[in-house]
């Protein structure tokens, strides 16, 4: 028994290991391919044989100049566990981990080269659904509050009621309002978003309602409104906080009857559409000034769900970085490869009052100005390193719990005060402006929020 | 009756993967003979571009290496027909597929 096993041919070992393995001569031409390699590949080893293995394997790196076989080649070394996805014959992609070393005759010369290929698939799998569980749509965060969110969503995903969104500018409202439409019923029907605070009233009242030709001198052909577009789907109404009396009566009325009548019109136009709304302004507090109305209001938040600001959930911050840097990475333009410790630490001890949209403009600025591979706390832009810390100061918690469904029940919540910096929030507008030389789009970036709420500021201040 | 290919290409070779084709060689042939010809640079293009690009160009038949479902249901869905698979250089693959013979999986040299 002990003789036979000394006559096997090598081929056949190898064709009992578990793992791909395959040769090619230094014209990359495959002269070896086992039994493992044709099962994760497809191709047969006749198919194969002969063959330009980047025609066979399809991996990825081979069309990215980082094929490993020729990086060990050219640099006479073993690459070691590289991970790489190639596409099998049926034109599946599977995730294979691969090691890559150099073949030499007996004089040393470099004759090929030899790899194996590990099925990845399982280990991928599994990093998937952990990084899922951090997610929900592109919202992400493992802390306490942010995991609470992700269990309630599913939940509010499937109730056909209206959600009202609340929480400082930059916190994720849209994606929240998105995640929920995307996981509904409703989700093969139009998402429709309409800011609020983006046009005049009586636009804002065209825009949701539409009108008929002829309603008014400009009015040429019938134009449907938001609220039409969105039949069957979802209308997210955006800065809702911002809505005149006069179109909350006419939206309000829409919700209640199913129905309403475009400017010009003169039978009802029957709608089947989700309402989702956000405000950053404290709804209950305008209810009482008489600046909104309660009926709309608690028709509305029939679910409500409180996003917390981010300097309350620190412990995402990393991973909020981690996932900004990867999808700058997927971009050309910028080649950083992650954050050194003064860069960090900052972010860390920063308050961030624009919350993730802040974040994200950080780190894109920073990777647009990096002058080293990983960004530095220098990076970054001067606002930071100039203000102080507040982290250190109780910071008043703006909107308490993470998520509150309220069925259609009138009992409120316990009063969120506006997520307003008073003067300080003027002082900083105005910084970003003189900064900026008045350049509203960069102080908007530079400030972490959009223009629109930016202007919005500078009206509530009065620097308009 | 004339009849629009189109070949993804690596080099001079079919391109293994349709997303990481380097140019789509368009050739409008006519009664078995090539009439005109075109070369698109697609490098760095996203697949879904490509998809609209050779939709575009009136495609008939596209040649490739390995291709993704997704672009694959936007090409038929274009009515492009695909012969996939493919391994072997630009002019030897025109060759066979003006006998008739070219299948998906074909491997020409």
């Amino acid at each position: 028994m002990k003789h036979k096993h000394a006559f096997l041919p090598p081929e056949t070992i190898l064709d009992h290991l578990a793992v791909g393995v395959f040769t090619i001569n230094a014209d990359f031409r495959i002269t070896y391919f086992n039994s493992k390699a044709e099962e994760l590949t497809g191709y047969s080893r006749n198919d194969a044989l002969g063959r330009l293995c980047f025609e066979i394997f399809r991996a990825n790196k081979c069309f990215e100049g980082l094929c490993p076989l020729r990086l060990a080649m050219e640099q006479s070394t073993c690459l070691i566990r590289e991970r790489a996805t190639i596409l099998c014959k049926n034109n599946q992609e599977r995730a294979v981990e691969v090691t890559a070393a150099v073949l030499r005759d007996a004089l040393g010369n470099i004759i090929g080269g030899v790899e194996t290929i590990l099925d990845d698939s399982d280990r991928v799998a599994l990093e998937k659904k952990i990084k899922g569980s951090y997610q929900v749509g592109d919202i992400i965060g493992r802390s306490p509050m942010m995991l609470t969110l992700f269990e309630s969503l599913p939940v509010l995903a499937t109730a056909d009621i209206g959600v009202l969104i609340l929480g400082e500018t930059g916190t994720g409202k849209g994606l929240v309002a998105k995640a929920l439409h995307n996981s509904s019923p409703r989700k093969n029907a139009p998402f429709i978003k309409v800011n609020c605070a983006a046009l005049p009233a009586n636009l804002l009242e065209s825009e949701l309602f539409g009108f008929r030709k002829g309603a008014f001198t400009d009015a040429h052909k019938d134009k449907p409104g938001m609220f039409e577009l969105a039949h069957k789907g979802t209308l997210f109404l955006d800065e809702i906080g911002e809505m005149t009396l006069e179109v909350q009566a006419k939206l309000l009325q829409a919700i209640e009857d199913k129905e309403f009548y475009p400017l010009g019109a003169t039978r009802p136009v029957k709608v089947d559409s989700r309402i989702m709304a956000s405000t950053n302004r404290n709804l209950l507090e305008r209810v009482q000034q008489g600046l909104f109305r309660a009926d709309l209001y608690y028709r509305l938040q029939a679910a409500q769900i409180d996003l917390p600001p981010l300097r309350s959930r620190t412990e995402d911050i990393p991973l909020l970085i981690e996932h900004f840097l990867s999808q700058l990475q997927g971009s050309a333009k910028y080649k950083n490869t992650g954050l050194d410790r003064s860069a960090m630490r900052l972010l860390m001890k920063h308050d961030f009052p624009g919350n993730v949209r802040e974040l994200q403009n950080i780190l894109e600025y920073a990777s647009i100005v990096q002058q080293k591979p990983r960004i530095t706390a220098q990076d970054f832009p001067c606002y930071l390193h100039n203000k102080p810390s507040q982290r250190s100061q109780p910071v008043p918690q703006i909107f308490p719990s993470s998520i509150l469904p309220v069925m259609a029940s009138p009992v409120l919540q316990p009063d969120p005060s506006p997520p307003d910096h008073g003067d300080q929030g003027k002082k900083m507008l105005q910084a970003a402006l003189a900064r900026t030389y008045g350049n509203r789009s960069q102080a908007a970036l530079l400030l972490g929020i959009s223009r629109t709420t930016l202007w919005r500021k500078m009206k509530q201040y009065g620097l308009v | 009756m004339t009849m629009i290919v189109a070949f993804c290409l690596w080099g001079n070779r079919i391109a293994p993967r349709y997303d990481h084709s380097q140019t789509v060689w368009i050739v409008t042939l006519e009664k078995g003979k090539l009439i005109h010809e075109t070369t698109l640079v697609t490098e760095h293009l996203e697949p879904m571009i490509l998809c609209k690009t050779v939709a575009a160009h009136a495609v008939d038949t596209l040649i490739c290496g390995g291709v993704l479902d997704p672009c694959r249901k936007i090409l038929v869905r274009s009515g492009v027909t695909i012969i996939d698979n493919i391994i072997g250089s630009s002019r030897a693959v025109l060759q066979q597929f003006l006998t008739g013979m070219l299948l998906p999986g074909t491997v020409v040299d």
